[in-house]
């Protein structure tokens, strides 16, 4: 059998493997860190679907008046609550607050949930008056 | 004033306008009247936008609070140096600079291209099309000079996180990242219609995209620094969508100015490159549009608005124009050469950009996902860090590896005996290297990382090495150092990227060794008190308060000991703002290449006061890596400058003489 092969088919194969290959580290770290992301108006209705010790996604609204920061451990704990403040979940952050905790609009924690308690290792604090700001807070002068 | 700016920019749309209908019915009916009327159209873009920038710029500096923008982004006791930066610190006012850039790049376009290329009208239009939009966007979408209908006392401030000396490098040479790379595309989509296969489009533009190359490499990086100073988690990089939007066009970008080496030496790969510059731009205006619109969840959140759907609409357009142009006019652009064989510099470039597409592939996929995904089942699956890395990080080391094989392999085909004899030397220090780190650090990634950068030095250090025995053989009068300088220059394209590549080794190092090594601890201290972190003796001192117009700063000061004796002080501090939540300011303290890097996380005054300390090993390798790499891009374009003005002064021959009796397999890499 006459297996030779062109340079263009050497290349093209070349080519074609390590193609395969960045495909398959992609396809394959998509699978292992894949984190699904949830509100909580949505995991709610999910609870029992989402397995604990499963690490997932959670936004919602910070309830302000939950806040408790100790520095010194750092721990930080607060509620996150939906949009008419029907449901709240509690949150435990083992880190410092962020800077702009409190002027949030919305909070993604990423973490586990554990007997109603979100244990957070990471959260990302948006708010839109951070860049781009709002103009009702321009005030007239007297 | 704010009238006159919204008149200046409304007629500066119609200018483009107008310039881009006449220039398209001068070129098409090769009608010099018309295209004289395009190109003056184009030249009152350029004033009218200029206009407009400076009125934006005096409505900042006399305080004008009826203007929104202004309102928004300065206020009374903000210091000069930031309340002309506020300009573009907000999305009208960035956009703005976007098109002010743009239309600064068009008429240096028309001047420098009036009488040596005979295509500057089509690439004009182009430019002119690109133009249309974003003064529609600034006149109609988002306009900094809309007013409000009273006049507020005082305005809301820049936001303080803003008030940075980042705010003059970061958004600035980003923008000039993106907008650069419409030059290159202008040229080679003119090229297209005019069934162009030669490579004068590469040539024309090589300077344009290794500038804007540069710019989107200094973005990334000020981007990264700034974040690192200001935002108080000790990081630079965090994969956050608008990072990730600007990695694409700098992975693409970054595989095409390797992959038209390819096309000037051999004709090869040309559907590639009209490709690569195609995706390119197209990333470029995704990633402008990622910034400004707030469709995904980061840290550079904007408030969304009707913008979306007219960005969405020209990037549509950008895609149907260049994919229709490639694919009908790809016959034409058939290689005149083949690959010669798979041991040759050509396959290594080829290796190269399949690479970067994979880097910006999978970037892409993991920024877009979510969206992709909840539109395709409701549901939002998310990625983060983890991902990226796990992917991003073994293909950025098999780039590193390929930088040092490149070098020792020629054009066309390298024998094998002949690539094992320049492999000796690296692939020995490399593989000593690599006992080495294993046995010292432990840790394989890093150990792998560390012996692969070994070898790159290794490897270019001994191709600069046999290029200068080549020239001293031809130049004997000449001693090491001044033979090596001529080579340099000789050769400055080459060199250039061969000091780029250095300065991306420094950076690989800095990376690794800060990502691995980075230690962190919280400690809550007394007046007086003292703890030990990372080889450091940190001893709290008291609580400071100051007052700074309206800001109350309050610090906490560090004494860092080593081995007993003072190395430094440290002032990490909260800065309250009225009633707001306080922001942070961390202090740093250098210890050679590494950070100590403290947080003030709270304190009770005269009690105790708690810090959160990072150790970041080899930071600072990230920024020097840069800024060789940023010599390495001047070198490269300065190089160029010279030989170009050479040539017109024809006195090429005896410059390159020396370069063109070299062996073939001392080429350009």
């Amino acid at each position: 059998m006459n297996l030779k092969f062109t340079k263009k088919h050497q290349i093209a194969m070349g080519s074609g493997v390590l193609v395969v290959a960045i495909g398959y580290l992609l396809i394959s770290s998509l699978f292992g860190t894949t984190v699904y992301y949830y509100t909580l108006d949505e995991l709610e209705s999910k609870k029992e679907v989402i397995a604990t010790q499963e690490k997932i996604r959670v936004g919602g609204q910070l309830d302000k008046e939950s806040v408790e920061y100790d520095p010194a451990g750092p721990v930080l704990k607060f509620r996150l609550q939906n949009e008419d403040g029907s449901i709240k979940l509690p949150v435990v952050f083992n880190d410092i607050m962020p800077d702009n905790l409190m002027k949030s609009t919305e909070i993604v924690v990423t973490g586990v949930l554990k007997e109603d308690t979100f244990y957070a290792e990471s959260m990302l604090v948006k708010c839109p008056s951070r860049y781009e700001s709002e103009e009702e807070e321009l005030k007239e002068p007297k | 004033m704010p009238v006159l700016g919204y008149i200046v920019s409304f007629l500066a749309f119609l200018s483009a306008l107008i310039a881009l209908i006449a220039l398209i019915y001068g070129v098409y009916r090769q009608d010099e009247k018309y295209i004289n009327v395009g190109r003056r159209s184009l030249h009152a873009v350029f004033f009218l936008v200029v206009t407009a920038s400076v009125i934006l710029t005096m409505l900042f500096l006399t305080r004008d609070f009826s203007v929104k923008y202004v309102a928004n982004y300065s206020s009374r006791d903000l210091p000069l140096i930031y309340t002309i930066a506020a300009f573009w610190a907000g999305q009208s006012g960035s956009l703005l600079f976007w098109e002010l850039m743009l239309a600064i790049y068009t008429v240096v376009v028309l001047w420098r291209y009036h009488e040596n290329y005979k295509y500057t009208p089509l690439v004009a239009a182009i430019m002119a099309g690109v133009n249309v939009f974003f003064t529609f966007v600034i006149t109609f979408l988002s306009n900094p000079f809309e007013t409000l209908d009273f006049v507020p006392a005082d305005g809301q401030g820049l936001n303080p996180l803003l008030q940075n000396p980042g705010i003059w490098f970061h958004p600035t040479t980003q923008y000039l990242g993106y907008v650069g790379w419409t030059v290159p595309f202008a040229f080679a989509m003119a090229a297209l219609l005019k069934n162009q296969a030669d490579d004068e489009w590469i040539r024309k533009t090589r300077i344009w995209s290794i500038v804007t190359w540069l710019f989107l490499t200094g973005g990334i990086v000020w981007g990264g620094q700034w974040a690192y100073v200001e935002l108080g988690w000790g990081g630079y990089f965090a994969w956050d969508p608008v990072e990730n939007a600007s990695i694409m066009p700098w992975a693409t970008g970054t595989a095409l100015l390797h992959s038209v080496m390819i096309q000037e030496r051999k004709n090869m790969l040309k559907v590639w490159n009209v490709s690569l510059i195609g995706l390119t731009f197209f990333f470029s205006i995704l990633g402008t549009f990622l910034t400004r619109s707030g469709v995904l969840i980061s840290v550079h959140d904007f408030a969304e608005g009707a913008l979306g759907r007219y960005f969405i609409a020209f990037m549509a357009l950008i895609v149907i124009f260049a994919a229709y142009l490639i694919i009908d006019r790809a016959h034409r652009l058939r290689s005149e050469n083949a690959f010669e064989g798979l041991l040759a510099k050509e396959s290594s470039f080829l290796v190269n950009n399949i690479l970067f597409l994979g880097i910006a592939f999978a970037t892409f996929w993991g920024t877009m996902f979510p969206i992709i995904s909840e539109v395709v089942t409701g549901q939002r699956p998310t990625v983060g860090p983890p991902f990226f890395n796990r992917v991003n990080g073994p293909i950025f080391l098999s780039v590193l590896l390929l930088m040092g094989i490149c070098p020792l392999i020629a054009w066309r085909k390298s024998a094998m005996s002949k690539l094992g004899r320049n492999l000796f030397l690296p692939a020995l220090i490399g593989t000593v290297g690599l006992i080495g780190f294993l046995l010292g650090l432990g840790r394989i990634g890093v150990a792998v990382t560390y012996a692969v950068v070994l070898f790159v030095a290794t490897s270019i250090l001994y191709d600069l090495f046999k290029e200068v025995r080549v020239r001293r053989g031809y130049h004997p009068e000449e001693g090491i150092l001044r033979a090596t300088w001529s080579m340099m220059r000789i050769r400055s394209r080459k060199y250039g990227g061969y000091i780029v590549h250095l300065g991306v080794i420094l950076m690989a190092v800095g990376i690794v060794g800060s990502t691995a090594y980075k230690t962190e601890n919280t400690f809550t201290l007394s007046e007086g008190q003292r703890a030990s972190f990372a080889g450091f003796e940190l001893e709290y001192q008291n609580l400071a308060t100051e007052q700074q117009g309206r800001q109350t700063i309050v610090s906490g000061n560090l004494t860092v000991y080593k081995d007993g004796r003072l190395f430094d002080k440290m002032s990490p501090a909260k800065v309250f703002h009225g009633e707001e939540q306080p922001h942070s300011e961390v202090g740093i303290a250098q210890a050679g290449f590494d950070d100590l890097y403290a947080i003030l996380a709270g304190f009770e005054e005269g009690q105790f006061a708690t810090f959160k300390m990072l150790y970041n090993p080899l930071v600072n390798l990230v920024w020097l890596g840069f800024y060789v790499m940023l010599l390495g891009g001047v070198f490269a374009v300065g190089g160029s400058w010279r030989l170009r003005r050479a040539a017109r002064a024809a006195v090429l021959q005896p410059v390159l003489a020396p370069a063109a009796a070299a062996p073939p397999s001392q080429g350009e890499g």
